[in-house]
């Protein structure tokens, strides 16, 4: 079970990730599925790709956002189940994290606090011969 | 869409309208969708815009000019007379863009990271240094290939690193050699769990005019360092971009495509204010490129509202395009047949055997050649391919 002490890495040659407008897109390569986080996600995975553990995520996002502790423990947590119960991420070795605060845009500081949120898209991987992938569109009834 | 087609000396009428494949509504309706991106006061006309569309032909022209994903990030999706069904086909086809991208970049980091453990600088060229450098985010600009730019004395050892990677060459050469000696660039691809197709450059316009006149050293000075799918890249500089992207525009697309005049309304909304406009008029002019940035920047600023400087324009318009120049840009903006291209082709090459070099690779090619590209199944049949391949091209046929 995931404690705050823990902290998380990509599985890096199988799962690519990046923060794309305030919301994380992870894709597992090796099932073709794609992830969104969104919310304070992206804090919370750059807080990941850091290597800051889960308990310095947390407080980090306490500071940044003025939430209490124990609410973002736990979403903290959560999350982090979440991504593991996905095998997307796994537990490090312990080790010094890089930074000491989470990485944030202007933008991102100023917004108010949502609860990260993990979706999981099964279907996508038919799309992928697409350029670009626009499914169906031309065939959708778009007056109703 | 296409540029209109004028006198090659003479300037475009100001104000003039693209032709374009969306009707005029259309075309109205989508750049005020994409400049609302910039300009959010752009997004109080849509519903006016979007009232008396044919919604049917619209979505054929959102899919064929490639902006599903960006128009889910407009205020289109949130105007209401859109069924949820085509909001949600936005929406997925914005996120099928990024997983695409996502992996496309992935590739490409790999690439630059082999090219530059060889000892082989590479300029990130086009979709992937728009996706990430302008657009910052890569799910909204749909990347159909990957475009690098390498020296022409390194082409064959990049070539040689991107094989080991598992890059085919996509077009047989007439004869070994032939395409570095007279073209610009190589097509390269990769089966996978998503194709991905590579155009390994060494020059940056397709014309043997302007390669003679191009001093491509200019671009690799100019480059810039950025950071592509998260790893350090060199991309081109603000002007080389600039004229880069309208003369692409112009010359290879032949004008058409609203994303494509969008990625350089977005590059002047990002970086007009810092541009070097009589740098850029002067290098269009010592490349040969006048006419097509006079163009594009011309109807960028009318129709577009694009940033650009009323003295860039008249800076523009002043400048005269060597005669040279105007008969080039004729025959590529009105190419005719493949026959009349040669020929123009032909008389762009500085000496003669240049000149006799090209006329044999397009008129004889090697017999491999022959066999792949019309697939001759008896080598007895093999001499009346070249006739056929030159009516071919006498009547314009690929």
């Amino acid at each position: 079970m995931l404690g705050l002490q823990h902290r998380l890495r990509r599985r890096e040659d199988d799962v690519v990730a990046k923060i794309m407008d305030g919301e994380v897109v992870v894709i597992d390569l090796t099932t073709g599925v794609y992830y969104s986080i969104d919310g304070a996600g992206a804090a919370i995975w750059g807080g990941i790709e850091d290597g800051l553990s889960l308990g310095e995520i947390a407080a980090a996002l306490a500071r940044r956002y003025q939430i209490e502790s124990a609410r973002a423990e736990a979403d903290v947590l959560r999350l982090a189940a979440e991504l593991a119960a996905e095998d997307l991420v796994v537990v490090a070795d312990a080790a010094a994290s890089r930074v000491a605060e989470l990485a944030a845009s202007a933008d991102e500081a100023a917004q108010a606090y949502v609860e990260p949120r993990l979706t999981s898209y099964r279907d996508m991987e038919d799309l992928l011969a697409l350029d670009p992938p626009t499914p169906g569109l031309a065939d959708l009834r778009w007056k109703e | 869409m296409r540029l209109p087609r004028t006198h090659p000396t003479e300037p475009p009428p100001a104000g003039h309208r693209l032709l374009t494949r969306a009707s005029p509504a259309e075309a109205d309706l989508l750049r005020a969708c994409l400049r609302a991106r910039r300009e959010p006061a752009q997004a109080e006309a849509l519903p006016a815009l979007l009232r008396d569309l044919d919604l049917r032909s619209l979505a054929a022209v959102v899919g064929e000019e490639r902006l599903a994903p960006l128009l889910h990030r407009s205020p289109l999706p949130a105007l209401g007379p859109l069924p949820p069904a085509v909001a949600a086909s936005l929406e997925q086809s914005y996120r099928a863009n990024a997983l695409r991208n996502l992996l496309l970049l992935r590739e490409l980091r790999g690439c630059l990271d082999d090219l530059a453990r060889a000892g082989i600088e590479a300029i990130v060229l086009k979709g992937a240094a728009l996706a990430e450098g302008v657009y910052r985010n890569p799910a909204l600009r749909p990347m159909g290939d990957l475009d690098l730019l390498v020296r022409r004395a390194e082409v064959e050892p990049a070539r040689r690193v991107l094989a080991a990677r598992g890059f085919e060459l996509g077009r047989a050469e007439t004869h070994p050699g032939a395409l570095v000696e007279h073209e610009n660039e190589i097509l390269l691809w990769k089966p996978g769990r998503v194709r991905v197709d590579l155009d390994l450059h060494w020059s940056l316009i397709d014309s043997p005019f302007h390669q003679q006149r191009t001093p491509e050293e200019w671009f690799w000075q100019t480059a810039r360092a950025a950071a592509i799918g998260g790893a350090p890249a060199r991309v081109l500089g603000a002007e080389a971009l600039v004229l880069h992207l309208c003369a692409h525009l112009a010359l290879h697309h032949g004008g058409t495509g609203l994303l494509w005049w969008n990625d350089i309304a977005e590059v002047l909304a990002a970086e007009g204010a810092d541009l070097d406009w009589g740098e850029l008029a002067a290098r269009a002019q010592d490349f040969g490129l006048l006419l097509p940035v006079r163009q594009v920047l011309a109807a960028l600023a009318v129709e577009w509202g694009a940033p650009v400087p009323a003295a860039a324009l008249r800076d523009l318009e002043e400048r005269q395009p060597s005669r040279q120049e105007a008969r080039a840009i004729a025959l590529l903006q009105n190419p005719g047949s493949a026959g009349r291209r040669f020929w123009s082709d032909l008389a762009a090459m500085p000496s003669w055997r240049q000149r006799l070099r090209y006329a044999r690779t397009h008129v004889l090619p090697s017999p491999e050649y022959m066999r792949r590209r019309y697939g001759v199944r008896h080598p007895l049949l093999l001499p009346l391919y070249y006739p056929y391949r030159w009516l071919r091209g006498a009547l314009g046929l690929r």
